[in-house]
């Protein structure tokens, strides 16, 4: 049986739909050129600049402190005025550089440039999870199936209930605290999600083994980024350690609050569909594009909020696109939108309080037993 | 559309707009014209002529709003059928949303989506480099060469199989291969290409 739609669509009209989309994408991709590649290599320079500028700032501030045991007052304050600032700099260097630049390297977006260090096979990004890892789990396993129940292991990254369909059970109980926490640890959440715990305590002796090889990968990535973050750059401060390993804390804390909250925002806000297994038997390309469109939520904001959300405010069209690059999908977003009003389909969009505030709600009502799917009535729409 | 009307003689009332740089690039001009003549109260043909003026007035002479208000003031009861470069279509269609026709706005495309395999699409030997030995098959121009690797027993990296992951990227030695989605040719050695929605465009060698 095809994905339940919120409306009547005949298969012909669908085709026709899945054929618009086709040419978005290939009119886009065919139009790739000179000012695409300006945009990433220059965002790339300045991502690097900003980070290094905020490492060196950090480690000026540890110098005004000084060696003394007792710095004065002034010394202490300003050296902490320029801590907060360097962290807040490395902080959002470090959002750019996963969320804008890795995320999207790794997708394939930019592998049209033919450049041997910007493409998705050599990228290793600033995160604890490996590059590797993160492609299955993400670009094959999330992307081909979005939001499909017992297939994408996205939905709740299964430690939470975000969906009725999912059935209760008392571990649930605690998802708004593990929640919480969960955002404040986001890199490490991300680090061990492709490890499959189920299989590395129960399986046989070849999952056990898959699942330890794959946790070993993430503990070896991990070591080299705690051992660059938290030891080497506040090495270099010498007694003055402590006054740059706490910024370097706050930065990668900074990072993981905010891309916690922008990804979160991606699949679960009020709205969005979930499917189940069933549904996506024999898909046709035209509706695998209509699953994601009804899988996804956009978030509203301006030229600042793309860049910083890496442009996943545009989840729908990345959804629809993953390969395409990034900076083009603002402006496809309105092609986009006026084929879904064209034919009569939701086009979730709202703004971060909206997205953020449902899918908190939704993570705290199901914690709890029950609950409706708010997301479809299967006896009302068509399939 | 409008040829197929006038061969059964039911030609509806339609306003068309025609852009085009000069006189002489209007595609099929005299038949339009023509058809103008035959059917002055139901066929009304308008032909914009966008470089007449010299590059720097053309684009006022570009579609707008007004110039639409202008040679066709009731197209807000009318069914519009757009067809033309994406700039244009986007403008149209923009046009059309604003005023709550989105609904009423079609496209014809000049290009099909899913390109259509020509009689001179031909497969070739593949040939599948790996360390230490190679594979050599016949291929046809259809086949996505990842599922010729995988019938002649090897197992190549890969993922969706539908063109999204690009686990299947590997690169491409010597030869051509077809993209199967846009029917666009690649050939360049070294390029990294979808085996997944890749077929063989004569002979070619990969590297596995
Ligand atoms: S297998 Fe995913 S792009 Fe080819």
């Amino acid at each position: 049986m095809p994905i339940p739609l919120p409306v009547e669509i005949s298969e012909e009209a669908l085709d026709e739909l899945g054929r618009e989309l086709d040419h978005i994408y290939d009119s886009t991709i065919a139009d790739l050129g000179a000012a695409d590649e300006r945009y990433i290599r220059r965002l790339i320079k300045a991502q690097r600049s900003l980070a290094l500028g905020s490492r060196l700032v950090m480690l000026a501030g540890a110098a005004v402190r000084g060696r003394a045991r007792q710095p004065s007052p002034g010394r202490r304050a300003s050296s902490r005025m320029i801590g907060g600032v360097s962290m807040i700099g490395l902080g959002v260097a470090k959002i750019v550089e996963n969320m804008e630049i890795g995320h999207n390297v790794m997708h394939g977006q930019w592998d049209w440039m033919r450049d041997p260090d910007i493409n998705s096979v050599t990228w290793e990004w600033d995160n604890v999870c490996p590059s590797d890892q993160w492609k299955h789990g993400h670009n094959v396993v999330h992307h081909t199936w979005t939001n499909v129940m017992g297939k994408d292991r996205d939905i709740g990254y299964e430690i939470m209930r975000v969906t009725p369909k999912q059935p209760w059970n008392p571990v649930y109980l605690a998802q708004p605290v593990y929640n919480t926490l969960l955002g404040w640890l986001f890199e490490w959440g991300v680090g061990v999600h492709e490890t499959d715990f189920n299989k590395l305590l129960k399986g046989t002796a070849q999952d056990r083994a898959d699942q330890l090889q794959s946790l070993k990968a993430t503990g070896a990535k991990a070591a080299r980024q705690v051992a660059k973050d938290y030891v080497l750059w506040p090495a270099l401060a010498g007694s003055a350690f402590v006054s740059v390993l706490v910024p370097n804390v706050g930065a990668n804390l900074i990072r993981n609050l905010w891309s916690y909250m922008i990804i979160f925002c991606g699949h679960f806000p009020q709205g969005v569909y979930v499917f189940d297994e069933a549904d996506v038997e024999g898909e046709t390309r035209a509706r695998w594009y209509v699953r994601q469109l009804l899988g996804s939520a956009n978030i509203k904001g301006g030229a600042a909020f793309h860049l910083l959300s890496g442009n996943l405010d545009h989840q729908i069209e990345h959804h629809l696109f993953p390969d395409m690059p990034s900076n083009r999908y603002q402006r496809v977003a309105p092609r986009v939108k006026a084929l879904c009003s064209r034919y009569g389909l939701p086009y979730n969009s709202a703004s971060l309080s909206r997205q953020f505030g449902t899918t908190t709600l939704k993570i705290w009502r199901y914690s709890l037993p029950g609950g409706t799917d708010v997301s479809i009535d299967r006896d009302r729409v068509a399939s | 559309m409008l040829r197929t009307y006038a061969a059964v003689g039911n030609v509806p009332d339609v306003v068309h707009v025609h852009y085009a740089p000069h006189e002489y690039d209007v595609i099929f001009g005299s038949e339009l014209r023509q058809l103008a003549g035959r059917y002055p109260s139901l066929y009304h043909l308008h032909t914009v002529y966008t470089r007449e003026l010299g590059e720097e007035r053309s684009s006022d002479r570009h579609f707008s709003p007004e110039q639409l208000e202008d040679l066709c003031p009731d197209w807000r009861e009318r069914e519009i059928w757009a067809c033309g470069p994406q700039s244009l279509l986007d403008a149209v269609e923009a046009t059309a949303g604003a005023a709550g026709r989105a609904r009423h706005f079609h496209v014809e495309r000049f290009r099909a989506a899913l390109a259509p395999l020509g009689a001179d699409v031909t497969g070739g030997t593949v040939a599948f480099r790996q360390a230490g030995k190679s594979v050599v098959v016949d291929a046809d121009g259809s086949t996505p060469l990842l599922r010729v690797a995988e019938d002649a027993g090897l197992n190549p990296p890969h993922g969706c199989r539908m063109g999204i992951c690009h686990t299947c990227d590997i690169p491409l030695l010597s030869g051509q291969v077809r993209d199967l989605r846009t029917g666009a040719v690649a050939g360049e050695p070294g390029q990294r290409i979808q085996t997944c929605v890749s077929a063989a465009a004569g002979s070619c060698e990969l590297q596995l």
